[in-house]
């Protein structure tokens, strides 16, 4: 039986709805208290950026989606490998996101029972 | 003691086999004596739609239903439903309108394995 969830988001955020619909499932975890951790990685790291106007396009904020992860010890992951290839520096991230390097990605992997990608 | 699958589906009814194949992995894992339990998420609740009437393309509504009578069990997500104009008894009788919280997570804490079909 599943105790723990790891949920990958590697979608950029707007435009289509996986990113958000990844951490609105990581709360759903979260909330009745399973392990649950979430990775931004490939295009999904541009979630982490501080800058995002979700408003400019009427949509929720993937930010604050995010954060009330926070609320119930989920912590959220990024990839700094494809934050590099992308060009994005850690210091246009918003707080309390964990920056790391790949070969954590495969401990992520090896620690939950079970993955979801999004 | 028989495994558990869930199926996390997130792909819709039509312009794409996903759903279909969803219907079909559960169908050989129940056949392989595994216990299965189906999600659907965003698009993926479009292929619970009651009264789906393909020309040419199989109907995955009636899939649905049929492996449901095999034991499948299924649910998909009242927000994404809701969300497409979707009211409840619009679904096929097989699918309960569920939710996450409840639904996708005592799936998935049920379950073994988890495994997710989406573009």
């Amino acid at each position: 039986m599943a105790g723990s969830i790891l949920v990958l988001v590697t979608k950029a955020p707007y435009g289509l709805e996986e990113a958000f619909a990844g951490l609105r499932l990581a709360l759903a975890m979260g909330v009745n208290g399973m392990k649950t951790s979430v990775l931004m990685m490939e295009d999904g790291v541009f979630n982490s950026v501080a800058t995002q106007r979700p408003e400019a396009v009427k949509m929720p904020s993937n930010i604050d989606a995010t954060k009330e992860l926070y609320d119930f010890d989920v912590p959220v992951y990024v990839l700094k490998e494809d934050l590099d290839a992308r060009g994005v520096p850690e210091s246009k991230l918003f707080e309390g996101l964990k920056v790391v390097p790949a070969t954590k990605a495969r401990e992520l992997l090896k620690e939950h029972d079970v993955v979801t990608t999004f | 003691m028989a495994k558990t699958l869930t199926i996390l589906w997130r792909t819709g009814s039509m312009m794409a086999m996903d759903a279909n194949v969803a219907a079909k992995l559960a169908k050989a894992a129940l056949d392989k004596g595994y216990k299965v339990r189906m999600f659907g998420y965003g698009e993926g609740v479009t292929a619970v739609k009651k009264g789906q009437k393909p020309k040419r393309f199989p109907n995955v509504g009636d899939e649905l239903e049929q492996i449901a009578k095999e034991g499948v069990t299924q649910a998909v997500c009242e927000t994404c439903f809701a969300a497409r104009g979707f009211e409840r008894g619009e679904e096929i009788s097989s699918a309960k309108v569920g939710s996450l919280t409840n639904d996708l997570f005592k799936f998935v804490s049920e379950s073994d394995r988890l495994v997710t079909i989406a573009r």
